[in-house]
């Protein structure tokens, strides 16, 4: 038999129309009917949710085409009232808050009461002693590559003298502050925890058009860019060190793909002014240390024992648990030498 | 491209049309079912498409290689040459730099350097399946248990996109005849299949999502942070985020290859009613079970070399399975438990057996007991899993035993709940929903779309937001 010949199906004897279950069997042409108007029906009720999603995704054809589609769906939704009931539904279930397109953070951040944060204070100077009913308060902030450092953060730290709270949050950065904006986010973080510490450390989604509130987006490679960005990282920076919270901007590591290398490089450039701008803010560098003598990628490095370990994960972009911890060994080692940070409050690691 | 997504529905609703409309079409049919795998897995990273065409082009290569030969002394060189070439791939993007690092610092440990240079791959999704696939295949031309297939019958095959990714591992003996004739168009099982798919997500976008972010990926990211009650519900918890994350992203495989008219192998039945390692290996990832002992085990030489050799293929094949999962100790380590776990059962029912009494008690309390401890041992087993280290592991288990003075932080009656009721699943018949897929095969095709949408809703309005990829995903 040749193979392109149009072939009959298997069954020669009339179709049995009941399967071994009892469940009817049925013609393809009914099964496509079900599925065409299940994601019909499934867009139109999604249709405020998927619209969000889209507005904050990286401007391209792809995003403009998902909302030409959704943008009249999602406004005939509104109308009827599915978009209310899907957020009234979620926010009972507690699976999302607010109008926030951005996950939610790791972990609660707790309230702190007292007198408001003085901010007159200079965040400068050593940090307190901390004690066991009155302990130093830490915050981590960025993106990915934050929510790991968070970890070692925490695990390096003393528990009865430091409390670390990871407030990072997955696909965030400074880019689009339509989509999470991290400038009144911190600030909102300073008020609520008063921290003394926020460790910040993101980027990895900025290679983008800049969008800030109200305005038109501002695509890469333009001076407008840059200053836009600067202001970000000015924005961020002072919403914490203005109500008491010192800053350690923990610069990106060299990255596998070119692109990507040539984009944290350029970053760090302005993570560097912005913290040079700001008395309390001091910034970690990341790119040298985890970069071959050549200035290439290194996967793995040389301990100090000698033994080659793993640090970074195939991604190319994200740490091991031992890379990041290594980058905590750098943020701790530049605390103490900033800010006297306490030795007591460092945990002995064992390996 | 992954299924619990706006862009896989849209691709499997264009693909499924064009399905049905091409099916009489056999040669056109295949051209295309090709087209439309590649571009699914294009659509995770494009630059991996052609490393499933060197191992497509490897295997069948191999299978006809070995099919011509005469002889055989001529086949089985055939057969280790082709075996080696299908699985050179995965040994290269899978294990060569765990391999690097660990002869660099072994001969560090000497002062010496391995000079292998140290170099990091991004591994490839699914390499680990369809490397498989192709290696049963090439085995079974071997043993005269197929025929090669033509050229195009086979990339349909390697490629078929809804076992692409993540399994589960289809045999060419059951996959390859159903390509030849066109699927009968008349009798589709909607409601059976509709009900795989929706099972799936649910267990995979809520279950799997919710336990792990919650409970899982705290207590394992900083152990020390956490009581004994936080870590012991947490592994329990990671016992039910793995079969869900899997069994949830198989459930959704066999659905959609069903809803396309063919039928994949079940790949769990109930693992965590096992009352023995043994019999979890009998209900776990069944269809990569079934691999290791096909083509594995058995010609290790199985349980026919006598006790002592029994132990040793079984502990061989096992840490070899645990590897297969990932390139790490933990993994080995994992591996090497199950091999222990299997090693025990077999003596057990060897020493049974000369007592003249059956593998296992049947008495309930005795049934009880056993899936208690079978049950915790594969829970030891999967804090090696999860765990990133040694380290951790350690550390996971250290808290289980001394931590029982702090009081539990995360745990909570939703959690409890979510955990005991998941368990609970597994002890229900088979079709827990018979009756609900019976009165939705009834309805009208719009309301089953309805139906289909509503439940879709449902999911995503009980997950979190963005969707996180398959455990398996990357094996």
């Amino acid at each position: 038999m040749r193979t392109n010949e149009r072939t009959r199906p298997e069954a020669a004897a009339p179709p049995r129309r009941t399967g071994p279950d009892g469940r009817r069997l049925q013609p393809a042409g009914e099964a496509l009917v079900a599925l065409v108007v299940g994601l019909l029906v499934w867009t139109f009720i999604e249709a405020p949710r998927l619209k969000e999603a889209a507005e904050v995704a990286p401007f391209g054809a792809r995003r403009t085409a998902a909302l030409v589609v959704l943008t009249p769906v999602a406004a005939v939704s509104e109308a009827m009232g599915l978009g209310a009931l899907t957020r009234a539904a979620e926010s009972a279930l507690g699976s999302r808050q607010g109008d926030l397109a951005a996950p939610e953070p790791p972990e609660p951040l707790p309230t702190i009461t007292g007198p408001p944060a003085n901010p007159e204070r200079r965040v400068a100077g050593p940090f307190r002693d901390p004690r066991p009913g009155n302990r130093l308060r830490v915050v981590v902030a960025g993106d990915s590559l934050a929510i790991g450092l968070a970890r070692t953060i925490g695990a390096g730290l003393d528990p009865d003298l430091v409390r670390v709270v990871n407030q990072a949050r997955l696909a965030t950065g400074l880019a689009r502050s339509d989509a999470f904006d991290w400038p009144a986010e911190v600030a909102r973080i300073a008020e609520q925890f008063r921290p003394d510490l926020i460790v910040v450390m993101i980027g990895s989604n900025d290679a983008q058009s800049i969008v800030q509130q109200g305005r038109r987006p501002i695509p890469t490679a333009t001076i407008e860019w840059v200053r836009a960005y600067r202001q970000e990282v000015n924005e961020l920076i002072t919403a914490a060190t203005s109500r008491g919270a010192r800053v350690a901007w923990v610069g990106l590591p060299t990255m596998q793909e070119p692109f990507r290398r040539q984009w944290a490089r350029r970053l760090n450039e302005h993570y560097r002014l912005g913290v040079r701008a700001n008395e309390g803010a001091i910034y970690v560098d990341t790119f040298e240390p985890f970069s071959r003598p050549d200035g290439s990628y290194a996967a793995y490095v040389r301990d100090p024992r000698g033994e080659v370990i793993q640090v970074r994960e195939p991604d190319g972009v994200h740490f091991t648990y031992r890379g990041y911890q290594i980058v905590s060994d750098l943020l701790f080692d530049r605390l103490r030498e900033v800010w006297d940070l306490p030795r007591e409050v460092l945990v002995q690691r064992r390996r | 491209m992954l299924f619990p997504t706006t862009d896989f529905a849209i691709f499997f609703a264009v693909v499924f049309l064009a399905h049905w409309l091409l099916n009489p079409f056999r040669t056109r049919w295949k051209v295309f079912m090709i087209l439309a795998s590649y571009v699914f897995y294009a659509w995770w990273d494009w630059h991996l498409v052609w490393l499933l065409s060197v191992v497509t082009v490897l295997g069948q290569t191999g299978a006809l290689l070995v099919a011509r030969q005469e002889g055989e002394r001529a086949r089985r060189v055939a057969l280790t040459v082709a075996v080696t070439a299908t699985l050179a791939p995965l040994l290269w993007f899978k294990y060569y730099g765990f391999l690097s690092l660990n002869l660099e610092n072994l001969f560090g440990a000497f002062g010496a350097s391995s000079l292998l240079p140290l170099m990091q791959f991004v591994l490839p999704v699914g390499i680990s399946f369809y490397t498989f696939m192709a290696v049963s295949y090439v085995v079974d031309v071997y043993r005269g248990d197929l025929e090669p297939g033509p050229w195009l019958d086979f990339f349909v095959y390697l490629s078929f996109f809804p076992h692409l990714v993540a399994g589960p591992i289809v045999r060419g003996g059951e996959l390859l005849p159903q390509f030849r004739r066109a699927r009968d168009p008349r009798r589709l099982d909607l409601a059976g299949n509709a009900y795989l798919i929706l099972g799936g997500l649910f267990k995979k976008v809520v279950i799997s999502s919710y336990l792990a972010a919650t409970i899982v990926d705290p207590v394992f990211g900083d152990p020390a942070r956490f009581g004994a009650i936080d870590v012991l519900f947490a592994i329990y918890a990671y016992a039910i985020v793995i079969y869900a994350d899997f069994s949830g992203y198989t459930d959704i495989a066999i659905g959609v290859a069903g809803l396309l008219g063919f039928r994949f192998p079940q790949n769990f039945d109930r693992p965590y009613t096992a009352r023995s390692v043994q019999d979890f290996w009998r209900r776990w990832h069944m269809t990569l079970s079934r691999w290791l002992r096909d083509y594995l085990y058995i010609p290790l030489g199985g349980s026919r070399k006598g006790e002592r050799r029994t132990y040793i293929n079984l502990m061989i094949t096992m840490v070899l399975g645990g590897l297969w999962h990932g390139a790490g100790w933990t993994f080995l380590a994992w591996g090497a438990l199950h091999g222990a776990g299997l090693a025990y059962d077999h003596w057990r029912t060897s020493k049974r057996a000369v007592a003249g009494l059956d593998p296992l008690p049947d008495d309930p309390r005795s049934v009880l007991l056993q899936r208690v401890a079978t049950f915790h041992f594969v829970c030891l087993g999967w804090v090696f899993f999860r765990a990133e280290s040694f380290g951790v592991a350690f550390r996971v288990l250290g808290r289980l035993l001394f931590g029982w003075t702090v009081g539990p932080a995360l745990v909570g009656p939703v959690l409890l709940l979510v955990i005991a009721g998941s368990l609970l699943m597994q002890y229900l018949p088979h079709h827990p929903a018979r009756h609900l897929q019976v009165a939705f095969s009834r309805l009208r095709p719009w309301a089953q779309g309805v139906g289909i949408a509503l439940g879709l809703a449902a999911i995503t309005t009980l997950g979190p937001q963005g969707v996180a990829p398959f455990i398996y995903f990357q094996f």
